[in-house]
């Protein structure tokens, strides 16, 4: 961000006035993290909406408002126990400087290919909450539909997540070094109510990848660019996934 | 958190609507004229404006100032003044814990932060020294002056 560039900053008061400003164009920030990082392509416009007032920064799971950092996610005692693939992933994001500021709206509508919480919410069923622009009142999209159409969505505003049932689940990430990068691959894994292991990739396709035990993405399914090829993904999805069905077992 | 403005060191400061979208970094440094606070990456990467946010640290370049209209904002000079932040910057110099201490008021906020939750692990102390670069000094002097800070904190031999 250029120094001497200060979009106007509103706050308002209320869901259906901040609405109403991302209907006029301002830009949502949820912590700023991705808006402010120079490492990310995200940027406001001539006006930016603080949402403190319009999303609750609260988690009573399976419902996770918009506003709660990531942090608070990674040490959710509820969390923690019904839904411990995203917590995991939540522990995992970033550095611990950026999980007390990143909301997980943002981390949600800023849809980095990248994210540790990607796999987790998608193997989980998990549903966003939102409002539009267009039409008034609440929505509800599952988290794969709305990373598909978010582009399309217009103006909205990301108000929270309802994760659904609880299930036992683990979270394994690979990166090129040790410590805060961004995942190579990433493999989440729960157990359905009929005792099925369901797993998901991230960080290594355009969008999450749903497959079960023994039926990994294969190569031509992978991203393969400059960080890694898709053979090498597809190994290292291979090991993250043993490793995970390894820790339900 | 809303419309007071910002208590930084223990001193109110106004914001004005141009600073509230501004990095709180470039107006800490800035606006207040608190130099203490270093901007490296701005990236969230290198942890060298850390600062205390209501107590917690945070990376300063990376919080847009309207969101900390009405908190508390404590940069190294006022968080290393008593207390275990006081017994940390003495163990740092002790410990050879920095040389060129570009990256050092940063680590000392979350060292700060950490050192005032109470008992303290080497484990904890590499584990919060994530985000944090030192090009200079390899951690390992860092990770001892916590220590021997913690020490001195639970015998009493800080100035609290
Ligand atoms: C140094 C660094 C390392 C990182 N490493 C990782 C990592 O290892 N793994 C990982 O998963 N992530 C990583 N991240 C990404 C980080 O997790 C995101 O930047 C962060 O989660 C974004 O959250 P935020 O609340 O700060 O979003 P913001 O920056 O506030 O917003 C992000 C985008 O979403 C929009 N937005 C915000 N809130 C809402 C809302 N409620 N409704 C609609 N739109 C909204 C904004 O307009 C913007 O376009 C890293 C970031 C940094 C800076
Ligand atoms: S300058 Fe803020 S993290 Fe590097
Ligand atoms: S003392 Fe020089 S960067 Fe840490």
């Amino acid at each position: 961000m250029n120094p001497s560039w200060s979009p106007a900053w509103h706050a308002p008061r209320s869901r259906a006035e901040a609405v109403e400003l991302l209907r006029h164009g301002a830009t949502p920030v949820g912590g700023g993290a991705a808006l402010l990082s120079r490492a990310f392509p995200h940027s406001a416009g001539s006006a930016v909406v603080d949402l403190r007032a319009a999303v609750d920064a609260g988690s009573t799971p399976p419902v996770v408002g918009a506003g709660a950092t990531i942090a608070s996610l990674a040490a959710d005692p509820a969390l923690l126990a019904g839904w411990p693939a995203v917590a995991q992933a939540a522990g995992l994001t970033a550095n611990p400087g950026i999980r007390r500021i990143a909301t997980i709206g943002g981390t949600v509508a800023g849809r980095i290919p990248t994210a540790d919480l990607a796999a987790p919410l998608a193997v989980h069923a998990a549903v966003v909450l939102l409002e539009t622009g267009v039409r008034p009142g609440p929505a509800r999209l599952p988290y794969l539909e709305y990373l598909a159409q978010a582009a399309t969505l217009g103006p909205h505003l990301v108000t929270g997540l309802d994760l659904g049932a609880p299930a036992r689940g683990a979270y394994r990430r690979i990166a090129g070094r040790h410590g805060p990068a961004p995942a190579l691959a990433t493999v989440a894994g729960v157990i359905d109510r009929e005792g099925r292991v369901l797993l998901c990739a991230g960080a290594c396709a355009p969008m999450p990848l749903l497959f079960t035990p023994g039926e990994l993405p294969g190569p031509d399914q992978l991203l393969d660019d400059d960080r890694a090829s898709a053979l090498y993904r597809s190994r290292l999805l291979s090991v993250l996934a043993d490793e995970v069905v390894e820790a339900l077992s | 958190m809303t419309g007071d403005g910002v208590v930084v060191n223990g001193v109110r400061h106004r914001l004005d609507p141009a600073a509230m979208s501004r990095r709180l970094s470039q107006w800490l440094r800035d606006d207040v004229g608190e130099r203490t606070v270093k901007v490296g990456c701005e990236e969230g990467a290198c942890g060298a404006c850390t600062v205390l946010l209501d107590d917690e640290p945070v990376p300063s370049c990376l919080v847009h100032c309207g969101l900390v209209d009405g908190g508390r904002v404590d940069t190294a000079p006022a968080f290393t003044a008593t207390g275990p932040g006081s017994a940390l910057a003495q163990q740092l110099v002790a410990a050879g814990g920095l040389q060129c201490g570009f990256c050092t008021p940063g680590i000392a906020a979350t060292m700060t932060a950490l050192l005032r939750g109470g008992s303290v692990t080497p484990e904890q102390v590499r584990a919060a020294l994530v985000g944090h670069a030192c090009r200079c000094t390899g951690y390992a002097a860092i990770v001892s002056a916590v220590l021997a800070a913690r020490d001195d904190v639970a015998t009493g031999r800080d100035d609290s």
